[in-house]
């Protein structure tokens, strides 16, 4: 097992709570505190310096009460909570993230502004009612410890060929015709190599046009591994799309079943493959 | 992408196939796959419903399919099965279908268990160690033995804590393999996936447990961003989108611990059917279709739409949306298909006969998920079983194998796959089942949280219960050669009649409930030999207990006649007797009569003899005239005596029976006065079960009062809605005839009050510097400033404190004021910052400085009204004459006073820190230790209760403690909150002690009955502040300062309250409004 040190710092913005919640937010600071995380205390600033304050953060905390931090103060003023609640709102995207605790929810349960703030919450916001502090604490050192996966640099390609070792004869084949007009990165995969695929082939992938996957005898192989790759590369969401192509010889029509509604697949002989991988590319580059 | 393909399983594990969707533990997955490369072995535990086997199958499986790890062959074999009933069995049906071996011959040599299967596997041609290309033609070998809890679970492996022979020999056979695999470097690889509540009982296996120490991986539990994932990415990578609400949503409400998981999936695969199978962004309103989250939660538009889609549900639906919650999805829709099962078995099966009734598909699917389900150690867990013998525990002829199968299919279709073997869509095949498949429930998940099952879990638990009984008392029976007296009584057969008619047991439920480790022939053939037992055995108690009555009828029937007979005969007799009497009495008058007769002829005997004298000597004949007179009459007389012994002897008799009818006169009474008797019970039966019937009356009345109550105090949009429902549960609790002191209604009534601005607490902003306020006599509440100024407010009209000018600084201080202490409602004692003290006098507006050094804590005026006990910090509790400044008397206490009470006008009492009270007489100083310090509590305020002789101290525990103030002894003690009482105050007027404690809670005690439950006014509220000073105006209005500086006030009569809102004009609920708040389980009766 491993566990997790959770070694990024980073520095939250505990942004002004409706005055019934002075006390909860005062003990949320201590638990921030134990949590080794930096905190820009909202309290301290005034509305004109919000933003930047909000600026030098990686997120944002507010803590909900029994008031509706929008409702105007006695004066007709916005509160500050409201100001730095909006503020905040207006900030979060990838790089800045924003945590919204109510920690008294039994209170707020028929709160309609409660229910509103929780219909507006987008992306990177983040909604926690547990009472306690500190699961509310663990949620956001977990989800600010979040590794963007962050590719290593390959050199850009049209085709990321990839192909079991039990079928190199035939690929290298392939391969070489492709080469002659495509800039094509090969790959055979051992089961008995050191090599990290998993990450490589990941990598590589984000940096090609087109992924394909090629096998004559290695079927029992090829299925779990395009769809491993499919998985890990973002399925329909992901930018470079996946071609299974096998070779007439050895594979049958029913092996491609198991593609079926999932990426593009096809069987054909060994000589026309890399044409049918042409037309994939050029399919692709056309939308 | 074609959205048909559900990225979300359900309640089932993902399959391998389903890979490519399973998200949030690709860290774990190379964590075990790295584990397997360097052990040969990884042993996977973790609570029910964390995934073990969707890892396993849709994680580690492909990982290593996909060639991802290192291994000796570019291919695998994957044996993997589960222990089922035969752990060797199961093994060994896989293996030999995977390494293409004999299933018999496999069987055979795996029985003699340790290097069995290594060998299997070697010479099964999968194992190549030389030659051209050998890690082409050779194939890697991974066994997987999937819930392997069940080699605990199923009796038929593990039995009274020891193993079967199979169980035993496959764990051997596992161990062994993954020792050689080790020592030999063979491609060899084990997983076991197992619920970690089972690990203890590895122990019995020897080795095992060090096994599980060397390889163990522990499923951690899904992080937040993990959460995230498997809500979002497989709709993304299925080529839809979840809206980030919506996962926000989920992932908070989601509850950590069992069923974390598949409570998710089965949610989000319900989720995705409701958003058009993935073809809209999957958001709240779907969530609120399938009973996940409240409407409340929904904007205006997306409330309309639900509202209109709801109002389509049939009414059996409706009632899952009353309580939304992310574990209600599961019971929601297992109880709609429970509902819904019949039309669809009338819809979908048309090879099966269409014999049944509803009510009998629901009696299927009830015994169907009883069976299917038992409770293991205090536990609820599967118990797989087969469709036959589910049919048999049915036992009704016309219901079938087939009907059976035809009516749980809606829990096998791929769109609900609670119930396996599922229906596969493309493959009509799957929809009939043989007698002999075996059925199982998806997910324990389901057992756990639908509701109808769990309840009929209880009953069939209560049914085993019944049937041990039951049994114990047959063997009773059968030990002591069937003897009679071995019979079941009438009371034991009444009860164990009952559940035969409940349970209906027969031969299938008897083996479902076998739990020895037979063979299943001879656990068969012992059931039916039991089944036959427990019939007879009831039978002959049936025919016992009806000769036994047939008796007992008889003997009634024969004493009745006796009885009658015997009436008849004393009134035969009775009627006999007198005319017995009669004949007597005529018989008696006729002798006396002659008897008359015979005394007249005796006379005119005489008469004649004494003619006969004077004429003695006439003639001889009439000599013997009168001799024979004489002789008549003697004769005539001794006849008369004859009949007059006859009349006694006939009276004799009349009496006797008349005797005889007046004892059975009496009998005949006493008959009547025991009917009287009978007849007088059952009127107080029937009186009682009025009653009875009655306070069930009442105490609905009160659940719905107190239902009401809570409703009450729920926020609206329509505020009045507060008032009516509080006014409601006024009504219900008048007719419950209910205390007028329910916290709840009490809370309630303010709350909509509150709401409504009807009543409203009193904002006094900052202006309390030293949180202390008094009440005068007519209500005026009065604080004084660090700067001496006296404030004086009143309630206005509206509410508000409005304050009574002008005011004057009467006792203006150069030095700012520290303590003040309000001795009476016009009597205050306070110190400056400077440790100096005075007494004021708002009447007089005189100021008395004392001649003390320090900082007052308490003070108390003498009855006299001449005298005033001071406590300082310094530990000093002086006594001041009101119009002097030098101190009459004083002394010191160790235990630093926190409160005094000038009882008479000689004796203070004084309440120390520490929880010790002491009863100082000042001009004696003598001093009387009442209570001993306190034991971890401290005390820091008392209240006298004048008008019982009575002193309640607070204590920081919670309790007040009375002293009886005649004798000094201890009086009741009573638990008011768990937390520090930090004031107390009392009324006079209404002997009503108002209590405050550092919970936020104000608590009324009722002096006059102390029995009564104290009443709650306020609980964790008071806008999260504490109460720092209570004071009653002359009216029973209760004030509280907090230390926001809001003044708080109730009416401590809850009647009031009561009265404002039956006198405002406000609409009753109306039946649509009670029906969407209440439900319509509730009715007003």
């Amino acid at each position: 097992m491993v566990i997790t040190l959770y070694n990024r710092k980073f520095t939250v913005f505990l942004a002004a709570a409706s005055p019934d919640m002075d006390d909860t937010r005062e003990e949320l600071k201590y638990v921030l505190d134990n949590a080794s995380i930096e905190i820009i205390d909202g309290n301290d600033y005034k509305a004109e310096s919000v933003e930047a304050a909000v600026l030098a953060s990686d997120c944002s905390v507010h803590v909900l009460g029994k008031t509706d931090i929008y409702t105007p103060d006695g004066d007709g003023y916005d509160t500050m909570a409201g100001v730095q609640f909006r503020t905040a709102k207006s900030k979060c995207n990838k790089e800045f993230k924003m945590f919204v605790w109510n920690p008294v929810s039994t209170i707020n349960s028929t709160n309609s502004y409660i229910n509103s703030i929780r219909r507006d919450v987008v992306e990177n916001t983040f909604y926690t009612d547990k009472p306690s502090p500190i699961i509310f604490v663990e949620d956001i050192r977990n989800i600010m410890n979040v590794k963007e996966s962050q590719s290593q640099q390959h050199e850009p390609t049209d085709i990321f060929f990839l192909y079991n070792d039990l079928d190199s004869d035939t690929a290298n084949g392939i391969y070489n015709m492709l080469k002659d007009f495509q800039k094509v990165n090969k790959l055979g995969i051992s089961m008995s190599s050191d090599v990290d695929y998993n990450s490589y082939i990941s990598d590589q992938l984000a940096d090609s046009q087109i992924g394909v996957v090629y096998y004559n005898y290695a079927g029992d192989w090829a299925v779990p591994f395009a769809r491993q790759i499919w998985k890990d590369t973002g399925g329909n969401s992901s930018k470079t799309p996946l071609l299974v192509t096998a070779n007439s010889e050895h594979a049958k029509e029913d092996d491609i079943k198991a593609f079926k509604g999932i990426m593009e697949c096809t069987v054909d002989e060994q000589l026309r493959i890399p044409l049918d991988i042409k037309v994939f590319l050029d399919k692709k580059n056309q939308k | 992408m074609n959205n048909t393909i559900c990225p979300y399983p359900g309640l089932r594990p993902f399959t391998e196939e389903e890979s490519i969707f399973f998200k949030g533990r690709d860290l774990h997955i190379r964590q075990i796959v790295k584990m397997l490369e360097r052990n040969k072995m990884a042993f996977i535990t973790g609570a029910s419903g964390d995934g073990k086997s969707s890892m396993v199958y849709a994680g580690v499986v492909p990982y290593i399919r996909a060639g991802f790890s290192k291994a000796e062959f570019n291919s695998w074999i994957v044996c993997d099965f589960k222990p089922q009933r035969n752990p060797l069995e199961s093994l060994v049906k896989n293996l030999s279908e995977q390494l293409q071996v004999p299933y018999d011959d496999t069987l055979v040599k795996l029985r003699r268990g340790f290097k069995a299967l290594v060998k299997t596997y070697k010479e099964s041609g999968f194992y190549v160690k030389d030659g051209k290309n050998a890690a082409n033609r050779g194939k890697n070998l991974l066994i997987i033995a999937d819930q392997f809890e069940e080699i605990f679970t199923m009796n038929e492996n593990f039995n009274n804590g020891t193993p079967s022979n199979d169980a035993y020999t496959t764990v051997n056979l596992l161990l062994e393999t993954i020792r050689i695999s080790i020592s030999e470097q063979l491609p060899v690889y084990v997983i076991f996936t197992m619920r970690s509540d089972y690990i203890s009982q590895c122990t019995v296996f020897k080795d095992l447990p060090e096994f599980i120490a060397f390889s163990q991986f522990f499923v951690p539990q899904l992080k937040r961003s993990e959460i995230l994932q498997v809500i979002e990415q497989p709709a993304v990578m299925a080529g839809g989108s979840v809206s980030s609400r919506l996962s926000e949503v989920l992932s908070n409400n989601l509850n950590s611990g069992f069923d974390q998981l598949p409570v998710l999936q089965h949610a989000l695969n319900l989720l995705w059917k409701t958003a058009n199978n993935g073809s809209e962004t999957l958001d709240l309103i779907h969530l609120a279709k399938i009973a996940g989250i409240s409407k409340d939660l929904l904007s205006d538009s997306e409330r309309q739409e639900f509202n209109r889609w709801f109002a389509l549900l049939p009414d059996y639906q409706k009632k899952y949306y009353e309580k939304p919650d992310l574990n209600n999805v599961l019971n929601a829709h297992a109880g709609t298909l429970y509902e819904s099962a019949f039309d669809y078995y009338m819809q979908n099966a048309d090879w099966a006969d269409k014999t049944i009734t509803p009510d009998e598909s629901k009696q299927i699917i009830e015994t169907a998920f009883k069976t299917l389900t038992k409770i293991d150690d205090n536990r609820l867990v599967r118990s797989r079983c087969t469709l036959n013998e589910i049919t048999g525990i049915i036992n009704k002829p016309h219901i079938t194998d087939a009907t059976v199968c035809a009516v749980l299919n809606i829990f096998r279709s791929d769109d609900n796959t609670l119930l396996q073997p599922f229906i596969v869509k493309e493959d009509i095949n799957t929809q009939y089942l043989s007698g002999d498949t075996t059925l199982d429930v998806t997910h324990e998940a389901l057992i756990r949280n639908w509701k109808m099952l769990a309840d009929w879990d209880r009953e069939e638990l209560e049914n085993l219960k019944e049937y041990n009984d039951f049994s114990a008392q047959m063997q009773r029976w059968l030990d002591n050669g069937r003897s009679p007296e071995f019979l079941l009584g009438a009371g034991n057969y009444a009860i164990f009649s009952n559940w035969y008619d409940r349970c209906k047991p027969n031969l299938y439920w008897i083996l479902k409930n076998d739990n020895s480790q037979r063979p299943y022939n001879e656990r068969h053939h012992s059931a039916a030999t039991r089944m036959e037992k427990c019939d007879a055995y009831m039978q002959e108690s049936r025919d016992a207990l009806q000769e036994q009555e047939k008796s007992r009828r008889r003997k009634i029937a024969i004493a009745i006649a006796a009885l009658l007979v015997f009436i008849a005969g004393l009134s035969i007799f009775a009627l006999w007797a007198r005319n017995e009497q009669k004949e007597a009495d005529r018989q008696r008058q006729e002798a006396d009569l002659q008897k008359d007769n015979a005394i007249n002829a005796e006379k005119e005997a005489q008469k004649q003899r004494d003619s006969v004298k004077i004429l003695l000597r006439d003639t001889q004949k009439a000599k013997d005239e009168s001799d024979s007179a004489l002789t008549v009459a003697e004769n005539a007389r001794r006849a008369a005596v004859a009949a007059r012994r006859d009349a006694d002897s006939a009276r004799n008799e009349a009496q006797k029976a008349l005797f005889q009818a007046q004892l059975a006169q009496k009998n005949a009474e006493y008959n009547e006065r025991i009917a009287k008797a009978q007849s007088d019970t059952a009127q107080r039966e029937r009186q009682n079960a009025v009653k009875a019937n009655d306070l069930a009356l009442q105490r609905y009345y009160e659940a719905l009062c107190n239902a009401l109550a809570m409703k009450a105090k729920n926020q609206y949009e329509d505020k009045t809605l507060n008032l009516r429902l509080a006014k409601t549960a006024w009504e219900m609790n008048q007719k419950a005839g209910g205390s007028p002191k329910n916290a709840d209604l009490y809370d309630a009534m303010l709350y909509a009050l509150e709401q409504n601005r009807i009543v409203k607490p009193s904002q006094l902003g900052d202006k309390i510097e030293k949180q202390t306020f008094s009440i005068d006599n007519t209500g005026r509440i009065i604080i004084m400033l660090d700067d001496g100024t006296i404030l004086k407010y009143k309630i206005a009209d509206n509410g508000n404190l409005a304050l009574i000018l002008p005011f004057g600084r009467d006792f203006e201080s150069k030095v700012p004021l520290e303590v003040i202490k309000f001795v009476t409602p016009t009597l205050i004692a306070y110190s400056t910052k400077d440790r100096k003290s005075y007494l004021a006098d708002l009447q007089t507006k005189n100021m008395y400085p004392i001649a003390e050094n320090g900082y007052i804590k308490a003070a108390s005026l003498s009855p006299d009204g001449n005298l005033c006990a001071i406590a300082y910090n310094t530990g000093e509790v002086i006594i001041m004459p009101l119009s002097g400044n030098t101190p009459v008397s004083r002394c010191t206490f160790d235990g630093k006073p926190s409160d005094v009470y000038f009882h008479n006008n000689d004796n203070v009492y004084v309440l120390s820190h520490d929880g010790s009270l002491t009863k100082w007489n000042h001009k004696s100083n003598d001093k009387k230790t009442i209570l001993p310090p306190a034991k971890g509590e401290n005390a820091f305020k008392m209240a006298a209760i004048p008008d019982k002789d009575l002193l309640a101290i607070c204590y920081s525990g919670g309790d007040i403690q009375f002293i009886n103030l005649k004798n000094d002894t201890k009086g009741d003690k009573r638990t008011v909150a768990h937390s520090k009482l930090d004031n107390i105050a009392y009324d006079p007027n209404t002997g009503i002690l108002a209590v405050a404690s550092a919970d936020k809670r104000i608590s009324l005690i009722n002096t006059n009955d102390f029995n009564e439950k104290p009443l709650v006014i306020e609980e964790h509220s008071l806008d999260n502040k504490r109460v720092i000073a209570l004071a009653f105006n002359n009216k029973g209005v209760l004030f509280a300062l907090t230390d926001g500086g809001v003044l708080f006030h109730w009416d401590t009569n809850p009647a009031t309250y009561a009265t404002a809102l039956s006198t405002m004009n406000i609409a009753p609920l109306s039946q649509s409004e009670w029906d969407l708040i209440m439900g319509r389980d509730f009715s007003e009766q």
